[in-house]
């Protein structure tokens, strides 16, 4: 036996492991000689997370990203690959050893307002998870939780219409945490907030990642937002991932041509840099029909046959794992700078409508 | 604060009940002359002059709405003109058949209608959905007379497992009551199921599922609460429907209830007579509805007056 499948046995499994997963949807109903049409919205995803680590997974709507996290937290099943959780696969929905396990690992959804039962308190929806999984004291841990994420405690007893954005993303969090998970998927959990209350929300999910050990999947549109909290950072395009790197490494030298437009799109509150800013022309190809190969190459300025007959891998590149054929070329210039250059530039840029 | 809440609705329910009363009261009065049909043709302009005085139709319309309310309140409903009963006892009198055939059809068809509803929105898209979708719109098309007939035929005439008219007996009322609540099964059905299939596509139906909730605790502790209002309030407008609208069931089955008993009145110009009943269905529907308004305190705090202080969003 060599020495680093002896490691692989000794090192304990992550936290959670993607191993190639993909989900479908049907999008039309089934024909008499034809199957219901579908697209992948996760078409072969693998990533890993320890704890107490946050990996933030960024990219534009409809790429897949929120299937993911849906994924992750085991709200559905992949129809190809496998969910690991601590090294053990993740149940099928809805069955015991599923249900005995979402005091591990919670999600907090997107639209937090509509979240909540409108007919229920605030303690009690929090309290719910402690009485489902037979927690000792729910009582307590209740109020200790709603303590925990800085929920005035006169809002306790409140009905959801009842309190701010920002409060009902508190209980929210609350709720999540109220059955002492290891694991957090938050999918888009401060794009409908105010900046101000956005702020907070992000330290308040940073102190409870300082004082208890969680481990965060972030889903956001907003690299800002993502660049604050996450340890390393995933970019999705089409249901792929295409970059994932430490963020340091990821903000400071992008590999993937997706992600160096992406980044030179993020408004920059600096005047002396305002020039740089871009945006990646074309819209996103429909995801019922992906491009071949490589499936930004339609959009890609440094697009060349191979991308569009071959489906790039993931490859490691320094710290960096990049699905492109062309990363990591000497002297490749980098896309931000085509886009914002001269005119001329722009010329390759042609946007095929896939077939 | 339930108190003031409490007051609102029943002040609202009084003023309802002055409305039909008052309303019911000119109607009948101003579109025609129970004389005309009580009395034979022949009948000398004397002998109708002497019953108009003596029923008090002579007196002008103020005077007799003053009259009938003062006696109204010392629970006088007037004296049917018809066989000078009074006309309240001869409404109680048939009351009682009207709850039991009304309360029996609305007892199945929740029975059989609102666990259906759940059923087909719990698993909305499949055969068992389609199936149940199919059979209610059978069984809300169907006319109740045809079904009422058509039972009849089958269970009276051919079968012989069941009397086809009367109520002197448990038997008496099956096929009546299924008839009446075969269609409001089908409804309530429809309705439950687009009711539960609203709450259940709602973003914390997921939330409870990803607590680790049991499907029977979302269905039952989640889902049906947030979608009962819609369900209670077609209930509510579904009992009063229950109460007067069953004449046609009533017929075919010669059942001795309310609904005879009003289009009879209706039919002699009864003026009492028709005004208790509908005084009382009236009445049923004003209570129905407040016990409908006082479910959407309890069920949904939203509605809840008093509350809305402090609202911050």
């Amino acid at each position: 036996m060599s020495q680093a499948a002896v490691d692989a046995l000794m090192l304990p499994p992550p936290l959670l492991a993607a191993e190639g997963v993909r989900l479908g949807y049907a999008t039309g109903r089934r024909g008499w000689f034809r199957p219901a049409p579908r697209f992948l919205a996760v078409d072969g995803v693998s990533l890993t997370l320890s704890r107490g680590e946050t990996l933030g997974i960024v990219g534009e709507s409809g790429c897949g990203k929120s299937s993911l996290a849906r994924l992750l937290v085991g709200l559905a099943a992949p129809e190809a690959g496998v969910v690991r959780f601590e090294g053990t696969a993740m149940p099928a929905p809805d069955s015991a050893a599923w249900r005995a396990l979402r005091t591990r690992l919670q999600m907090v959804f997107q639209d937090t307002g509509a979240a909540l039962d409108p007919r229920l308190t605030v303690r009690t929806q929090v309290r719910e998870p402690l009485l489902i999984h037979r927690q000792p004291d729910p009582e307590a841990r209740c109020d200790e939780v709603l303590a925990q994420v800085r929920l005035g405690a006169h809002l306790w007893d409140r009905f959801p219409r009842e309190l701010s954005g920002g409060q009902v993303q508190r209980v929210v969090i609350a709720r999540a945490l109220a059955p002492r998970p290891d694991l957090l998927v938050l999918d888009e959990p401060v794009s409908a907030l105010d900046v101000s209350i956005q702020a907070q929300i992000v330290n308040l999910l940073h102190d409870l990642q300082r004082d208890l050990g969680l481990a965060y999947v972030f889903v956001s549109h907003d690299l800002g937002v993502v660049r604050h909290v996450a340890h390393r950072v995933a970019v999705m395009y089409l249901g792929r991932i295409v970059e994932l790197a430490p963020k340091a490494e990821l903000f400071a030298r992008p590999r993937h041509p997706y992600t160096q437009a992406l980044l030179a799109s993020v408004p920059v509150a600096d005047p002396a840099r305002r020039g740089a800013r871009v945006a990646i022309p074309g819209d996103p190809p429909s995801p019922q029909h992906p491009p071949s190969g490589c499936r930004f190459h339609p959009r890609c300025p440094l697009a060349v046959p191979r991308c569009a007959a071959e489906a790039p891998a993931l490859r490691a590149l320094g710290a960096t794992d990049v699905a492109c054929h062309r990363a990591g070329e000497p002297g490749l210039p980098s896309l931000a700078a085509m886009l914002s250059g001269p005119r001329p530039a722009m010329a390759p840029m042609s946007v095929r409508e896939p077939a | 604060m339930m108190l003031q809440f409490l007051a609102i609705k029943s002040l609202r329910a009084a003023l309802t009940m002055w409305l039909v009363i008052t309303f019911v009261f000119i109607v009948l009065r101003i579109s025609g002359d129970p004389t005309d049909i009580l009395l034979p043709d022949d009948a000398s302009d004397a002998v109708r002059d002497f019953y108009r005085a003596k029923w008090g139709l002579d007196r002008p319309l103020w005077d007799q709405y003053l009259s009938y309310w003062s006696a109204l309140l010392t629970g006088d409903f007037g004296i049917s003109l018809r066989n000078n009963l009074p006309a309240w006892e001869m409404v109680m009198d048939r009351a009682p058949k009207t709850l039991l055939l009304g309360g029996t059809a609305l007892g199945f068809s929740l029975a059989i209608g609102l666990p259906l509803g759940i059923l087909a929105a719990w698993w909305r898209g499949s055969s068992l959905d389609r199936a149940v979708m199919t059979t209610a719109v059978f069984g809300f098309s169907m006319p109740n007379f045809f079904l009422g007939i058509l039972l009849i035929l089958t269970f009276s005439l051919h079968l012989r497992w069941l009397p086809s008219s009367g109520s002197d007996s448990a038997a008496h009322l099956i096929l009546p009551a299924f008839t009446l609540g075969t269609a409001f099964a089908a409804q309530l059905a429809r309705f439950t199921r687009s009711a539960m299939i609203d709450v259940l596509t709602k973003p914390y139906m997921t939330t409870a599922k990803s607590k680790g909730a049991s499907e029977a605790r979302r269905v039952f502790a989640h889902a049906l609460p947030n979608a009962s209002v819609p369900i209670v309030t077609i209930l509510g407008l579904k009992v009063g429907e229950l109460i007067g609208g069953a004449v046609v069931t009533e017929t075919v089955f010669a059942w001795p209830g309310l609904g005879r008993l009003l289009v009879h009145a209706v039919a002699v110009r009864d003026l009492a007579v028709v005004q208790a009943i509908l005084i009382l269905i009236a009445a049923t529907m004003v209570a129905t509805n407040l016990l409908v308004d006082l479910y959407y305190g309890w069920a949904d705090p939203r509605v809840r007056v008093g509350r809305t202080k402090g609202v911050r969003a």
